[in-house]
């Protein structure tokens, strides 16, 4: 069930998450440049982020607000599909950085 | 028995008070017809017993429980004024999602099978708003809100979404506005119509020409 509405609202939103995915694979190459032992790079990452967030909902507001009824319909807030986008771009954000940390640490 | 009833419905947009103590109720099995003229407040009202918007005051009670927001009971569908299907969807997932419990019924219907493997964005716009509103009529929910159903479709289309909604009518509440006031007359069992920002209730066509919905007063 959940899953299935994960793939309806990436497909719905699709140009805001693909839009997230790439500040994310941006941020990776600024840590893999960096390194990871610097602070300055984490905190920059996070605002980064912070502001893509809330970039994203501008869109949102923007061009797809009509769609808040498609979800409501099925029974869901646009709260909860925000919260569901963000989780799962911050799951991926992690991933890569993750993946990233222990590519860097093998060849180094 | 099934109900969803508003009471007390209040709301102001800015400084204008256009909803004052309203109350709507719609049982299973009825069709409640909701008229007014523009701008008094029937998509508000509508909007308000769905959840979409936050009136400044309201009770509302689905079944014997209360709710903030209606369609987190997941018991009911509504049919805003636009669009609302994603071009993205194509008319068949949209049926797995909405209509489960009646797709074979749905099915069944020339131009869904027509358009079953279609997305919205290939579909014209009275199609789109047809197909939307059979959408809506057929989902699992057991009471539907429609807003200006009517609009945008050809008589023949209205005539049929009237068969529609009284084959459906034993198993669901309707509540339906729209300007095409004599198919409303046609469909409802029971007529609301919003004025001064109250409710009155509706017993023949006189009442609607004394509270100045239809012209034709005089003193």
């Amino acid at each position: 069930m959940l899953i299935n509405l994960l793939k309806k609202i990436i497909k719905v939103y699709k140009p805001i998450f693909a839009w997230n995915l790439l500040v994310s694979l941006l941020i990776a190459v600024l840590f893999y440049l960096k390194g990871f032992n610097q602070s300055d790079t984490y905190v920059l990452a996070f605002f980064i982020k912070l502001f893509t967030w809330a970039f994203s909902i501008g869109i949102y507001f923007m061009f797809y607000e009509s769609t808040a009824y498609f979800f409501q319909n099925m029974g869901v807030s646009i709260r909860k599909i925000m919260t569901y986008l963000i989780s799962c771009d911050v799951l991926i954000f992690i991933s890569i950085l993750t993946i990233l940390f222990y590519v860097d640490n093998f060849h180094r | 028995m099934s109900t969803i009833f508003i009471d007390s419905t209040t709301h102001y947009y800015k400084e204008k008070e256009v909803l004052s103590g309203v109350y709507l109720a719609c049982n299973v099995g009825e069709v409640v017809g909701l008229l007014g003229r523009n701008g008094c407040g029937k998509s508000t009202l509508l909007k308000a017993i769905f959840g979409s918007i936050t009136p400044h005051f309201k009770y509302l009670n689905i079944n014997g429980k209360k709710y903030d927001k209606g369609y987190l009971s997941k018991n009911l569908s509504y049919l805003p004024q636009d669009r609302f299907i994603p071009d993205q969807i194509n008319l068949g997932e949209a049926i797995d999602l909405f209509c489960h419990n009646y797709q074979n019924r749905l099915k069944e219907i020339p131009l869904i099978t027509k358009h079953l493997e279609n997305k919205f964005y290939n579909l014209s716009g009275g199609e789109c708003r047809f197909i939307e509103c059979l959408l809506m009529i057929y989902s699992n929910a057991q009471f539907v809100l429609l807003d200006e159903p009517f609009s945008q479709l050809s008589p023949i289309w209205v005539e049929e979404l009237k068969i529609h909604i009284q084959t459906l009518k034993g198993e669901k509440g309707f509540i339906i506005t729209d300007h095409l006031y004599r198919s409303i007359l046609d469909i409802s069992d029971r007529i609301v119509l919003i004025h001064n920002r109250r409710n009155y209730t509706i017993n023949s066509e006189d009442d609607l020409i004394l509270h100045g919905y239809l012209p034709g007063f005089t003193v």
